[in-house]
Order: structure tokens, then C-alpha cells, then sequence
């Protein structure tokens, strides 16, 4: 079941109608059993592998627990299990996909090969691994209560794309009671009609104004039409992911339990941490938390300078890498991460000579040029983000041979809106801004989106001409 | 709740727009949401149709040779004059369909007309493998077929009934082709023109007959029939619309749409004929004799295309389709065939629905 | 240790090792981290100070900016975790 359709509406419609009627202490079994539905509609597989998963630390978490005051490292046996089943199966994905394609080239027939990475695995490890290695720092306990655990990890808003949240904060959540006041039910409906906004009005029509194999094959187009195909991917992508989050956070509000932002306005980053700490932020801190400031912090207590070589280098280099790991078993996802990973060297080597003055804002022209290039930067490394090595390449090689021309200005008005939207909210510093409109106003504005987001699905979906002579 | 109201008063006040006559006059066409332009003109003219002359109580039923090759604004009168039976028959022919596509657009059209009688157009050429691969199921997936055809679902009922969700609809025509309207508006353009009243496709372009036939075009030709296995699907689905007929007491006529010489021989720049004719003549005797098969279970008329009729030599709009200079003959001789069959009995008509 | 001799020590680290300008008039309240004065990957730093000065390890996942922000909010953290409430 898609998150954006209209079967996944009605799923949510009736789990909140069976949710409110139930009595608070069975509100969370249900939730376990809609999610573990929802997963099911996916694969049942998938449902194993999360139920398996989730047993597997319910029970290690106890054992770290016991453990841990002998320093017995035991810990690290439960992060390498959780580690090795996510890059075993990232591996074992791309190994099968590739020998399917060899054999059916070889034999010229369709092979059944299936090792599939579950759809969300990758978001429900992380959460395992921060939760024993939170144990281990004292900062939570192992959950009691198996019904809550297994809640944690599959509750459905969040199991497919995100946000990772922490078990030492997501579990209270889950064990205190569900308020939904005036508030959070108006936030709610705002994130979920925002999102769907971002998701399917902006991200849609970008989608259908720009042909989709400008990347892929660049000698079709003109080297506009690249810019202009890379600018797109950029908006695509963080309309679509972010207007995703927004609707699940929405979702889940109405149940009564916030989840945590994912985007805070990236295109609005003053510099290249910056923005990692505004795309995809349950990951980057994630990442941040288990990797960077260990690996930084253990850098400086040999050498507590800032000017330790070793800790300017490895911390980015080795978190970037792993980033790109995660998102996939391939060469140039890992040329991807590297790349970010010396852009934030550059920085911090920047920063080094760069003198901290308090309190000091830099004029608009230096925030509109420093965004400008963590823009440029960012979307530069999103070529082997989203091709292969050959094919980002090609794209290179391409640019510098097609001809320039005048762009389309469609997809750079979408974007536009795009960047507005967020600069709306980016200016006020709140994200709920669009509440503290006039009542008729805001009325308005939500049933246009509404009428935008009905006519916009409805071009996304449209058939192709059938013609005849 | 404000926005849901005002998201109801502003789709109103679009379906309010949308209904405007002014409005509705600078739409080319209605969309179904299945982006075959042909067709939904062809529902749009035949709403146009039964506004300004009443329902029509007979259907030509079949592809592009039908289409083109029978017009109704001739049968019609020829067959009032001699036989004083009054037929009004709409030409609604879809290019490019399948037997099966047909079927559905029958069972649409029984429900929605309950017509005295259908004239099938057909030939061998429904009946080749291509023919099959070439099936597209967005007729049979189409919300609003679905929708005629008695399953309830929202987005058919907004298709039947709003004009604002069907202006909706053509504007996502374009989408596919990243909001660039030419191949919409050509194919617009095409049928806006070609179409007439009563649903015939007209069009006066012409080929030389006497010009052989290139390599390439009938290698791509003989393409078509694979292995010259006949369409069983194809056949079945029109056993289905006889059954169909029968079983709502309408008249079922079939007629075989002409093609030329030129093509069964197959001859080429060479000036003799090609090696694969007498395998081609072969496949068309067997789907014709399919077809008299047919016809005998149910009784049916099947009237092969006339060899005797002396086409003028600008009646081809190619080597399968009559264009304006031809039907008006093929039209005239069909015209015959019923009249002789109505008086003699060889078909008989249900009595005019006198409700209508 | 009371809290206006944690501040003292946090105040002259900071100063001297993440702002660089010991002359600096730092209030106690005053963000360090999130209005970008000093890059959050210093917050490392501050950690490891932490841990030599009093011996107090803070775990990376609360070594945060919300967490750390200002002198102040550095300090009480450190002395919640002296006193053994972490």
C-alpha cells in the first residue's frame, strides 16, 4: 500500500475510527496489529523480517543491560548482528539483481531470484542499533513491555521512509496517553495538506514538465535541458521526500503521537553542515550521534587540538561513507558520500582559519552566495546520488559537448514556488506559520491546495495518446 | 471544516463554469480519460446527435475499415426510400480496437440505446496475431467503462457527470507529453475534421493503385499475421456481441469491409505477385469461412464485400480503406443487401421502441 | 565544585579554545552553537573537555546543541552529572 493513495487514506480513515473508540490500554495493541497489516500488504516477508528483527533486540537488550558494567563489549555483538543483516542484505539485493540480469541474458528466459531488502529496513536498524547502543550508554533501558517495542519499530507512519526515531524517546511517547487537542489536530491537518502539497502538486508537476531521462541520456538533450534536468531532480526529490514526512507526520498526529521533523528548508543553508543538518535530518544526526562524535571525540582525546589532522579528516570521510552505504550497496553512491565527505573537510579546514565573531550575521548577499553553493555543491554530488559511474560520466562529458539554449520556464516557476513556500515559513521560523493566518484566508489557501492536489493527481496519472493512421 | 466547504463551493463554481454553453463551445472534445481521441469525439457527436435527432435505433460497429467505408448520412435515406422501414444508424466505428473492445462498446450501447440493429464492419484484418498484440486494456480498465457497465466507482461517476472533471481530464491529455499539446491537438484537429455528424469518418486523400507495392511495406505488412494463426480471441469476442444480440432481441448484421487487389497479391516493384499471396488468399478464405460459421449459429446475414462494384479510381484512402470518393458505393451496396434481406425476411427488425 | 567555578572553567575553555578571543565578554545565556558562531562540530571538543576537566563523560547522543547551547545549560550538565542524576 502506497502512503500516497487513496486505498492508504481509507486505511488511515478507519484505524483512527477503531483507534478512537477503543479504550487507551488496547490503543497500542491495535496499532501494532494495523501496522503489522500494513507491512503485510506490502510482503508478508517483509512482516517476518521486522518481527524477527524486533524479538531479536527485545531480548539483546537485556543481555547488554547485564553486561555492560563488565565491559564486556558484548554491545558490539548486537550493533554487528544489526549492521551485517542491513549490509548483507544491501549486498545480497544488488548481487541477486545483477545475477538475475545475467542469467536472463544468458539463458534469454525471466528468473525468479528473489533476496529482497525489505522496503523500511533500513530505517528500523538504525533504530535497533541506537537503541542497544543507548542502553550500553546508560541513556535508556531495555523496553519491558514487548507489545510497545514491536510498536516502536512498525508503527506504520514511520516504517516505510522515516523519520528514525529514538527508542528512549519514542517509547515514553507511546507508554503515556494520547492527547490530541485542538493544536496538535490542526498541525496535524496542516502537515498533511503542506505535504501533499510538496509531494504531489510541486514534486508532480516537475515530474511530468521534465522528461525523466534528461540525466540518463544526455545526448537526447541540450545542455539547458541537463542543468535543468539536475535543478529538477534536486526539487524533486526534497518535495517529494519532505512533503512525504510532513504527511506521515500529519498522520500520525491525529493519532496523538508527534514525529520528529525530517527538512528544515535545506535550500536555506548557510554552508554545507548546515545543510546536514536540514535534509534528511533523523539520519544526519543519527549519524552524527553513532559515528561522527565517536569516532571525533575519540580523535581528540589524544590530541585535543582543532588543528588534529586525524579528526579533520576521518569523522566526515568515515560518516559520508557510511551514509552512502545506506542508501544503497553501489560504487557510486559510495563516490556520492565521499564527495560530501570532502566538501565538510574543505569547511572545517576553512573553519579553522575562519575567526568565530559573536552574534554576527552576514550580509543577505553573503547568505544568498554561501546558499547558492551548497546548492551547487549539493546538486553536483547528486549526479552519482542518482547515476551510475559510466552514466554520470556520460552526463559530464555531455555538458560540455550539447549546445546551450533557452530553458523551459515551467519547471523553474514550480521551483520557484517551491523555494517560496519554504521561505514563507523559513522567515516567520515557524513551520506552522500558514495557523496563524486569518481564518478565511486560511480556509482558502487549503481548498485550493485541495483543488490542486485533485487536478495535479490527476495529470500525473494521465494516459498517453493512443494514435492511429 | 471551512476549507472542505469552500473546496465544495469551489468545485461547483468550476462545475458551474465548465457547464456554460460559452464555455463548453471552445472545448474541442469531451474527456473519458483514456486519451483515444477518436473515440471520445465519436461519444461526443453521437450526444450531439441524439439532442438534435433522437436516439439513433441502429449502430455500425467495427475499426477504422467501418469507420471509413460506411456512411450513414447515405444509408439512411437509401434504405427509407425503398423499403419504408425507418432506420436511423450512427457510425460508431473506433479505430485501431479489438473484436473484444467492441464487445464492450456493444454492451454500453445496448443499455444506453436499445438499438433495433447493429451492422458489424469487419474483415480478416481483425482477425491477425498483430491485431491481438496490439491490445491495449485501457478501454477495459477505463473508470467510465466500468462505470457504464453497472460497477459504481467514483471516478466514472465524475467522468458521466461533471463537465469540470472531465475538462480535468483532457487538460492531463497533455501531460504525458510534458505539457506540450501537439500531439493532442493534431490528433484533435485530425477528428474534429474528419468526424461527421452521423460518427463517418470522411477523407478524400487518394492512392495510385496502379503503384506496386515497396519491399518494406509488405514485409511490414505480412508482419501483421505472425504465423497466420486466426484471432481465436478475436472471433469469440464476436460470438459474444451476436450472443449479446440475440439475447436483447436486436437485428446483427455482418458485413465484410472491402479491401484492394492490389493487396491480396501482394505485387511488387517487379510487377508479379509476391511468394506469400497464395498463403494470404489462404487466411482469408479461413477467416471468412470462420465467419459464415458463426453466422450460421446465429443466424446471421454475413455479406462478403462485392467484387463486382466499380470503384472509381480515386476511392482508396490506401489499400484497406475506402475514403469519400468510395464508400458512398460500398454504402449504396450495402444499403441493397438490407433492403432485399428486410423484404424478404431474411432479417426481421423488432418493433420501433415507441417509448423513445 | 559549585556551579559559578564549573561556569568559570566552561567560560575560559570556550574562550580560549572554540571562540579564540579570550578578551570576549560571554554571557551566561548566550546561544554558542545555533546562531552559528562556533561550527557544532566543536561540540566534540567541548565533550572531550568535559570528560579531562571533571572526568565526566557525557554520551554523544546528548552532547547535542539543544543540550549545550550556552555556558550555562553546559554547566548544569555537568553538574547533574557530577551529582549522578544522568
Amino acid at each position: 500500500m502506497e502512503i500516497v493513495s487513496l486505498q492508504f487514506a481509507a486505511f488511515v480513515l478507519l484505524s483512527l475510527l477503531i483507534y478512537y473508540l477503543l479504550p487507551g490500554r488496547w490503543q497500542n495493541r491495535f496499532l501494532l496489529l494495523a501496522s503489522y497489516y500494513f507491512y503485510i500488504t506490502w510482503s508478508w516477508k517483509y512482516a517476518l523480517a521486522l518481527l524477527l528483527v524486533t524479538l531479536f533486540n527485545y531480548a539483546f537488550a537485556f543481555l547488554v543491560e547485564r553486561e555492560r558494567e563488565r565491559k564486556t563489549g558484548l554491545v558490539w555483538i548486537g550493533v554487528a548482528l544489526n549492521a551485517g543483516g542491513l549490509i548483507g542484505l544491501l549486498f545480497a539485493d544488488e548481487l541477486t539483481q545483477t545475477l538475475r540480469i545475467w542469467l536472463e541474458n544468458a539463458f534469454r528466459g525471466e528468473f525468479e531470484l528473489n533476496i529482497l531488502l525489505p522496503v523500511g529496513f533500513g530505517y528500523y536498524i538504525m533504530e535497533c542499533i541506537s537503541y542497544l547502543l543507548d542502553i550500553q550508554m546508560k541513556i535508556a533501558k531495555p523496553s519491558r513491555n514487548l507489545e510497545t517495542f514491536a510498536l516502536y519499530l512498525a508503527y506504520f507512519p514511520k516504517l516505510i521512509s522515516g523519520p528514525i526515531e529514538r527508542a528512549r524517546k519514542f517509547l515514553p511517547l507511546l507508554e503515556s496517553e494520547r492527547i490530541l487537542d485542538n493544536q496538535l489536530f490542526s498541525r496535524s491537518l496542516m502537515l498533511i495538506l503542506v505535504g501533499l502539497v510538496q509531494n504531489t502538486i510541486l514534486a508532480g508537476l516537475l515530474s511530468v514538465l521534465v522528461p525523466s531521462n534528461t540525466l540518463t541520456r544526455p545526448q537526447d538533450f541540450s545542455a539547458t535541458d541537463q542543468i535543468l534536468g539536475l535543478l529538477t531532480f534536486g526539487f524533486f526529490l526534497y518535495n517529494q521526500f519532505a512533503g512525504y514526512t510532513k504527511i506521515v507526520r500529519g498522520i500520525s498526529g491525529l493519532f496523538g503521537i508527534p514525529l520528529s521533523k525530517n527538512f528544515n528548508y535545506p535550500f536555506f543553508s548557510k554552508d554545507f553542515s548546515d545543510f546536514w543538518k536540514r535534509w534528511h535530518i533523523s539520519l544526519s544526526e543519527w549519524l552524527r550521534d553513532y559515528i561522527y562524535m565517536r569516532l571525533s571525540r575519540a580523535f581528540l582525546r589524544r590530541n585535543p587540538s582543532r588543528k588534529n589532522l586525524p579528526n579533520l579528516f576521518l569523522p566526515p570521510l568515515a560518516t559520508m561513507l557510511a551514509s552512502g552505504l545506506w542508501h544503497g550497496a553501489r560504487l557510486h553512491l559510495i563516490l556520492w558520500g565521499l564527495l560530501n565527505g570532502v566538501f565538510i573537510i574543505i569547511e572545517n579546514v576553512i573553519n579553522l582559519f575562519r575567526k568565530a565573531v559573536p552574534s554576527a550575521r552576514p550580509p543577505w548577499w553573503r547568505s544568498l552566495l554561501n546558499q547558492g553553493i551548497v546548492i551547487t555543491l549539493a546538486l553536483g554530488a547528486a549526479i552519482p546520488f542518482q547515476l551510475s559511474i559510466p552514466q554520470s560520466k556520460a552526463f559530464l562529458a555531455y555538458l560540455s559537448l550539447n549546445p546551450w539554449e533557452l530553458p523551459d520556464f515551467r519547471p523553474l516557476g514550480v521551483m520557484a514556488a517551491s523555494l517560496l513556500l519554504d521561505w514563507f515559513a523559513y522567515r516567520h521560523d515557524d513551520e506552522f506559520v500558514f495557523l496563524r493566518l486569518r481564518r478565511g484566508l486560511q480556509a482558502a489557501l487549503a481548498a485550493l491546495a485541495m483543488l490542486g492536489i485533485f487536478i495535479v493527481y490527476n495529470l500525473q496519472n494521465a494516459p498517453t495518446t493512443f494514435i492511429y493512421p | 471544516m471551512g476549507a472542505s466547504t469552500l473546496f465544495l463551493l469551489l468545485g461547483l463554481l468550476l462545475e458551474g463554469i465548465f457547464r456554460m454553453p460559452w464555455v463548453q463551445s471552445r472545448l474541442p472534445f469531451q474527456a473519458y480519460g483514456i486519451n483515444h481521441i477518436q473515440f471520445e469525439y465519436q461519444l461526443m457527436r453521437l450526444q450531439d446527435f441524439t439532442r438534435r435527432y433522437g436516439a439513433p435505433d441502429c449502430f455500425i460497429l467495427g475499426t477504422s475499415q467501418s469507420l471509413r467505408g460506411i456512411d450513414p448520412e447515405i444509408l439512411n435515406p437509401a434504405l427509407q426510400s425503398s423499403s419504408g422501414e425507418k432506420l436511423t444508424c450512427y457510425n460508431f466505428s473506433i479505430v485501431g480496437v479489438n473484436m473484444s473492445t467492441n464487445l464492450l462498446f456493444a454492451e454500453i450501447l445496448v443499455q444506453e440505446y436499445h438499438p433495433r440493429l447493429f451492422i458489424i464492419g469487419t474483415s480478416f484484418l481483425d482477425y491477425t496475431t498483430s491485431r491481438e498484440n496490439r491490445y491495449d486494456p485501457r478501454f477495459e480498465e477505463s473508470a467510465w467503462v466500468k462505470y457504464k457497465l453497472g460497477h459504481l466507482n467514483l471516478q466514472g461517476w465524475l467522468i458521466e457527470h461533471s463537465y469540470a472533471y472531465r475538462a480535468v481530464l483532457y487538460l492531463s491529455y497533455a501531460a504525458p507529453a510534458f505539457m506540450d499539446f501537439s500531439e493532442v491537438h493534431n490528433e484533435e484537429r485530425k477528428w474534429g475534421f474528419q468526424l461527421s455528424e452521423y460518427g463517418y469518418g470522411y477523407s478524400d486523400h487518394a492512392i495510385d493503385l496502379d503503384e506496386p507495392l515497396t519491399e518494406a511495406f509488405i514485409n511490414n505488412f505480412l508482419e501483421q499475421f505472425g504465423d497466420f494463426g486466426l484471432s481465436t480471441w478475436n472471433l469469440d469476442s464476436l460470438n459474444a456481441i451476436a450472443e449479446l444480440a440475440a439475447e436483447n432481441g436486436i437485428t446483427l448484421v455482418l458485413v465484410e469491409m472491402p479491401y484492394t487487389s492490389t493487396l491480396v497479391e501482394l505485387r511488387g516493384e517487379d510487377g508479379t505477385a509476391h511468394a506469400y499471396s497464395q498463403t494470404l488468399q489462404d487466411f482469408i478464405a479461413r477467416a471468412n469461412a470462420r465467419l459464415e460459421e458463426i453466422a450460421r449459429q446465429y443466424h446471421l446475414p454475413f455479406w462478403k464485400a462485392p467484387s463486382h462494384l466499380a470503384y472509381p479510381p480515386d476511392a482508396w484512402h490506401d489499400l484497406y480503406h475506402l475514403n469519400v470518393h468510395g464508400s458512398p458505393l460500398f454504402t449504396r451496396w450495402l444499403a441493397e443487401q438490407l433492403d432485399e434481406a428486410l423484404q424478404s425476411g431474411a432479417i426481421e427488425l423488432k418493433q420501433a421502441n415507441k417509448e423513445k | 565544585m559549585n556551579r559559578e567555578m564549573v561556569i568559570a572553567k566552561v567560560r575560559e575553555f570556550t574562550l580560549k579554545e572554540l571562540l579564540k578571543n579570550p578578551e570576549y565578554d560571554l554571557k551566561e545565556d548566550e546561544p554558542l552553537f545555533s546562531n552559528g558562531t562556533i561550527d557544532s562540530f566543536a561540540i566534540a571538543q567541548l565533550g572531550v573537555f568535559i570528560e579531562t576537566e571533571f572526568g565526566l563523560y557525557i554520551p554523544d547522543p546528548e552532547l547535542t546543541v539543544e543540550n549545550m547551547d550556552t555556558i550555562g545549560q553546559i554547566a548544569d550538565r555537568i553538574i547533574e552529572g557530577l551529582n549522578g542524576n544522568a
